[in-house]
């Protein structure tokens, strides 16, 4: 009996004190403003966030939320900082705001170059966002972005991290959390990269649908833009390629290679200054499409030199890039100087004492090996 | 049926562990964010010594003194040295939880209910801890046990998702800035810890072979540590260093599948981490009691008790992120050496001169 009077009291109790209507801040679903995508952009010594928020009236609402214009609204936020223009979402939308369930955070071009550090630090240190939110950076403003008509009942921020997420089938295009975004920031060496992405008209409607220009690199107010063949050749480089495809011609026809998996060792080798990278790259491919006058089948010469002309222009592409990118403009995507920290310390302080100069003292080779796995469902021809 | 008060020493183990675990990697104190990565790892050797040293200590003054607590032994020299040695360890546990409650409040307040004051929370996990620590030692290091498995198999979860994401370039090489801040670290984070502490105190509970058990422990923290400081500094690099909440951060990036936010599933642990640690210690500070003053009662002890950890936690919540800098270090360290070190030692060594002087 005893017991019994205890539980009940127990219920009794809990019942009353676990009613929502306490100090802890508990807000109710439609009173919530649940953030998809956030964009900011820098004018004018101001910054301007807009936020794509679930309509969580509509989406709420007894009527078909379906027919609604939209499940999502876009709202402009301005301030001298980012954290008082975002204090003010609650005065402006009456609601309060959930950043936690944000996709992307697109910082725009003007924002990107000139005030980088500035802009991410109130996501480096803001308790509400999470650490994986991805990062893009606009071809022009965020706010033209977030707020672009992808269609009914689809939110921009699904729709950018969707475009984002391709990279796995491409292999052109990157994709990076913030927390990744800021490791390379903080570091000495390392070139911050993320997607650089735009919009562009749907063919068939008034719609926008997302584009992905290529990669964004910046690094202490410099900045430099990779394109999606650039992209590929980073993300093979860095051993981040999942999946992809790549054309090469031979003397009978032009054959798409997909790319099954992709692997990628790096081995550092030191001497006196020099410091000497050796790239190799172990790529597996299947042929799903040779495009020949007369339906021409493969031989075994054929898919050996598919290989070879496969293997010399990712070789190329690679060697353009680091070229490019890193010897001449010293954009360290490739995390080389972090490599050569870890195994020689001396040599790095003393290339990095007064200015950054690994770059004008490394050597590469660059070895890629390519082998096909599957040619379809057309046999190979003696 | 007599209620047994006593516990196993794999019991004592889990609640141990759950205790560093909850201290350490819920809340990276301030000072320590600027060490390398590579050294922070390489920490864990030179606080596996110091820990060994602590454990080998008070098995050898427990074994001097009989195996009864130190405030006992305390209350062998005379009734006031025991009553002096209850008082300080009292205020000892009673202060360390207090600002456990200070850390758990920050670390909810952040994570689960940003911004917010949680005093209603607070209360009520004092208020549940203390339900605990009057249920007894074995009750409480019963739910350790349990917690314990579920908090292991959860950062081996945990681990292996973010896996993927580790690159070995992260790590950083070791002993850029020599050996002092690594031994530094090391005594630091030993210095901020509680359990040799309330191993002294609740030895004569424990069955089994206490010193092969703190040698395990002591063997098992430093691996875990070690294995922990590996994959942040691998999994996220340089942003992972200045992180007031590490483990927190490796599982907001892990995924699994559909499974993406498996931070909820820690923090409810962390919750249960911190409702054992709290009981635990209410209940170490009303042992100390019993022990020291013979007419203690558990009941009102336990609820004064109680009541120290909410004040502690009153001066120290809104404090918390500077706590190091606010308290002087030297402070806590002298506290700690003060609690595991100088007391057990001359406790041991007086009580050693007297009872040969008795023989004489």
């Amino acid at each position: 009996m005893k017991k019994l009077t205890a539980i009940l009291s127990l219920i009794f109790i809990i019942a009353l004190s676990f009613t929502s209507c306490s100090e802890i801040e508990i807000v109710e679903l439609n009173e919530r403003l649940i953030i998809e995508a956030i964009g900011i952009d820098y004018e004018d010594g101001r910054y301007k966030v807009t936020i794509e928020g679930l309509d969580s009236f509509t989406a709420g609402s007894d009527s078909n939320s379906i027919s609604a214009e939209s499940l999502t609204k876009c709202f402009l936020f301005e301030g001298k900082t980012i954290g008082m223009a975002m204090n003010s979402i609650s005065v402006i939308t009456g609601q309060t705001p959930l950043f936690s369930q944000a996709r992307i955070l697109v910082l725009g071009n003007t924002a990107a170059k000139e005030r980088l550090s500035e802009t991410l630090d109130f996501f480096r240190r803001e308790y509400t966002t999470r650490t994986d939110i991805l990062i893009a950076v606009a071809e022009k403003k965020a706010s033209d972005i977030i707020s672009a008509d992808f269609g009914k009942n689809v939110s921009a921020g699904n729709i950018l991290e969707a475009a984002l997420e391709s990279y796995k089938h491409t292999g052109t295009s990157c994709f990076v959390p913030l927390y990744k975004f800021l490791n390379a920031l903080k570091n000495e060496t390392d070139c911050a990269f993320c997607p650089l992405i735009g919009i562009r008209k749907n063919a068939y409607s008034d719609t926008y649908e997302a584009d992905i220009k290529g990669t964004q690199l910046l690094k202490n107010n410099e900045s430099a833009v990779l394109s999606p063949e650039e992209t590929a050749a980073l993300m093979m480089i860095n051993n981040e390629t999942e999946n992809g495809d790549l054309t090469a011609k031979t003397k009978n026809g032009i054959c798409t290679l997909e790319i099954i998996d992709c692997r990628t060792k790096i081995k550092l080798e030191t001497n006196s200054k020099k410091v000497i990278f050796s790239i190799s790259s172990d790529i597996r491919c299947d042929i799903p499409e040779y495009q020949t006058a007369d339906l021409q089948e493969l031989t075994k010469s054929d898919t050996e030199e598919i290989a070879d002309t496969a293997a010399r222009l990712i070789s190329e592409a690679m060697a353009g890039l680091i070229n490019e990118k890193y010897i001449n403009q010293n954009f360290d995507i490739f995390h080389f100087g972090r490599r050569l920290l870890l195994k020689s310390p001396e040599l790095y302080k003393s290339l990095t004492e007064n200015e950054n100069t690994i770059n004008k003292n490394a050597v590469f080779n660059i070895s890629v090996s390519v082998s096909v796995r599957r040619i379809g469902k057309v046999v190979l021809e003696k | 049926m007599t209620k047994k008060e006593k516990i196993g020493t794999y019991q004592m183990f889990c609640v141990m562990l759950l205790c560093r675990m909850t201290a350490l990697f819920t809340f990276m104190l301030p000072t320590t964010a600027f060490l390398q990565s590579g050294d922070r790892i390489l920490s864990v050797i030179p606080l596996f010594f110091i820990e060994l040293f602590y454990a080998f200590l008070t098995v050898f003054t427990l074994k001097s003194n009989g195996g009864q607590s130190v405030i006992t032994a305390a209350k062998e020299i005379s009734g006031l040295s025991g009553r002096l040695t209850a008082v300080y360890y009292i205020l000892f546990f009673i202060w360390f939880a207090g600002i456990s409650v200070s850390r758990f409040e920050l670390f909810i307040s952040t994570a689960v209910f940003p911004n917010s004051e949680l005093y209603l929370m607070t209360v009520i996990l004092i208020a549940a801890s203390l339900y605990a620590a009057l249920k007894g030692p074995e009750a409480t290091s019963r739910g350790a046990v349990i917690i314990t498995a579920v908090l292991l198999a959860s950062i081996l979860f945990i681990i292996l998702t973010v896996a993927g994401e580790f690159r070995f370039y992260n790590l950083k090489p070791l002993l850029l800035n020599g050996v002092m801040p690594v031994a530094g670290f090391a005594f630091y984070v030993s210095s901020r810890t509680v359990e040799f502490a309330a191993l002294q105190i609740n030895a004569p509970l424990i069955e089994g072979n206490i010193r092969k058990m703190a040698v395990i422990w002591t063997l098992s923290v430093s691996i875990i540590s070690a294995v922990i400081f590996l994959v942040l500094a691998g999994v996220t690099g340089e942003y992972g260093d200045d992180q007031i909440f590490p483990l927190y951060t490796l599982t907001v990036i892990a995924r699994f599948g559909i499974f993406e936010r498996l931070d909820d599933i820690l923090t409810g642990l962390w919750v249960l981490c911190s409702f054992i640690q709290l009981a635990f210690l209410i209940l170490t500070a009303s042992l100390c009691a019993s022990q020291g003053f013979n007419k203690a009662k558990k009941l009102p002890v336990c609820i004064l008790s109680s009541l120290g950890v909410f004040i502690v936690y009153l001066f120290t919540s809104k404090t918390v992120t500077q706590y190091s800098e606010m308290i002087s270090s030297r402070l806590q360290d002298l506290a700690y050496i003060t609690a595991v070190l100088l007391i057990p030692l001359s406790v041991t060594e007086i009580l050693r001169l007297k009872r040969r002087k008795r023989k004489l």
